[in-house]
């Protein structure tokens, strides 16, 4: 856990063109950007492209980090606007078909699923959930971040986090329930 | 079901209520809470089975690899060359291709004395004074539609009203064909939903974007989608023109939403950017 003003140097080294103290910011978020990213996407190349792209545009925008949040939490933001904009890409190709991954019977794509940390079903019942709710609870339940915090990350306020959460827990209920039907 | 009930139900299926005495009662009392409380159950054991997920060595020194390529590439610290449709390139070259034909278009027209007149007007005008009077044809046009707007309580019916007056009488930019198929794009995404998506409300509050939609005379439209941060999606590889601004889009209140008008209002300044029809 780093302070502000940690935070505040090591950003000003990046800015400065600092390519140690980059390697030391990513080294310190790479983990959780990269386990955000699967969780969102359910892909494990899709979700190393995002992270990827999450910490290119850290880069390009060290030196508009206004200090407002937490480094980290301003760097998960970016990977969340990130994986937004890769599921919005893939929704307008319309031509993708459902991630092969989330077929049972496919034992290798299985091990996939397995490898995003989550059982087969369950993650074919949050995909199946509107993409507001499944960050929301993405963020709070599967990644353990508290209320405020994905309140900063997805920018809305902490009442709309907490029903989004309700709501996504909800929808994911019903959406196991008929599976299991 | 009331917030503070839901609150309730949820905070005794995370186990985190001391007293869980009147959570109990209310479940106790409705089916419906009942109901809520087992989902709220499922779904929270279904997600506590998350393991913790890590990159592979292989996938981290990938991820190293491909990003200091990209980085010490030749766009490096370049977000508008890497970013920009191969098109923005060839936009100076088409600016100028299109003075020369206005001009040999000019010429013809005036022919014998007249062509004298036409050189010595044309040799003073340059490419940026051509697009400027350009612009103001096209803002004139908007305005002409925000009027009727005024008159009639209805949008223009134009699918690109991409610089209408604000406020103050100030105009946007004319649309570049990229803007408007954004734009357009957009407003079928939001069309094709159901909850209004606050993409990222950046520095602006909930409350400065509602008073930035009646501000530019949308007071009985609802929002659907925030986007403070455009240039981000051109970080990300979207192909958002240059022009693309912060902004809310919203749709009239009560209309069916997969054949509503969109309206783009532009956050910063409060004028309208673009109307989707």
């Amino acid at each position: 856990m780093t302070t502000p003003a940690q935070d505040a140097e090591l950003l000003a080294r990046v800015v400065d063109g600092d390519h140690d103290a980059f390697t030391q910011m990513m080294r310190a978020h790479e983990d959780r950007v990269f386990s955000v990213c699967l969780r969102i996407m359910g892909n494990r190349e899709l979700a190393l492209d995002a992270t990827q792209e999450t910490f290119l545009t850290t880069f390009r925008k060290a030196s508009q980090f206004k200090g407002n949040s937490a480094l980290g939490t301003w760097i998960y933001r970016i990977a969340v606007n990130t994986c937004y904009d890769q599921l919005r890409k893939q929704k307008r190709r319309k031509t993708d078909p459902m991630p092969e991954h989330l077929d049972p019977t496919d034992y290798s794509a299985e091990d996939a699923v397995h490898a995003a940390g989550l059982r087969p079903e369950i993650q074919r019942a949050l995909a199946a959930i509107p993409e507001d709710f499944r960050m929301a609870v993405i963020l709070s339940d599967i990644e353990g971040m508290g209320l405020p915090e994905v309140a900063e990350i997805l920018e809305i306020p902490v009442g709309t986090v907490k029903s989004r959460v309700f709501r996504g827990r909800r929808l994911l209920a019903g959406e196991l329930g008929n599976q299991s039907v | 079901m009331r917030d503070h009930d839901l609150e309730l139900i949820a905070a005794l299926a995370e186990g985190r209520l001391e007293d869980e005495s009147e959570a109990h009662a209310l479940i106790a009392s409705s089916e419906e809470a009942k109901a809520e409380f087992e989902a709220q159950k499922l779904a929270l054991s279904a997600l506590s089975g998350a393991s913790p997920v890590t990159m592979t060595e292989n996938e981290r020194s990938a991820l190293h690899r491909d990003l200091w390529t990209e980085l010490r590439g030749p766009a490096a610290g370049s977000v508008s060359s890497r970013t920009n449709p191969w098109y923005y390139r060839w936009m100076p070259v088409a600016a100028v291709m299109f003075v020369l034909f206005g001009l040999v278009a000019v010429l013809n027209q005036s022919g014998g004395d007249g062509m004298e007149a036409a050189q010595d007007q044309t040799a003073g005008l340059s490419a940026s004074d051509t697009t400027s009077a350009m612009a103001e044809e096209f803002a004139g046009d908007d305005a002409d539609a925000d009027e009727t707007r005024g008159e009639t309580g209805a949008i223009a019916p134009t699918s690109t009203m991409a610089a209408a007056d604000s406020g103050d009488g100030s105009t946007a930019e004319p649309p570049s064909s990229a803007a408007t198929a954004f734009y357009s794009a957009e407003a079928d995404e939001i069309r094709s939903g159901e909850e209004p998506v606050y993409r990222s409300l950046g520095d602006f509050s909930t409350t400065e974007v509602e008073e930035c939609l009646q501000q530019a005379g949308f007071d009985d439209y609802e929002v659907r989608e925030v986007n403070a941060t455009p240039d981000q999606n051109i970080e990300n590889g979207e192909e958002v023109p240059e022009e693309a601004v912060p902004y809310v889009a919203a749709t009239p209140f009560g209309d069916a939403l997969d054949s509503a008008a969109v309206v783009f209002v532009a956050l910063e300044t409060c004028e309208v950017i673009h109307v989707d029809q």
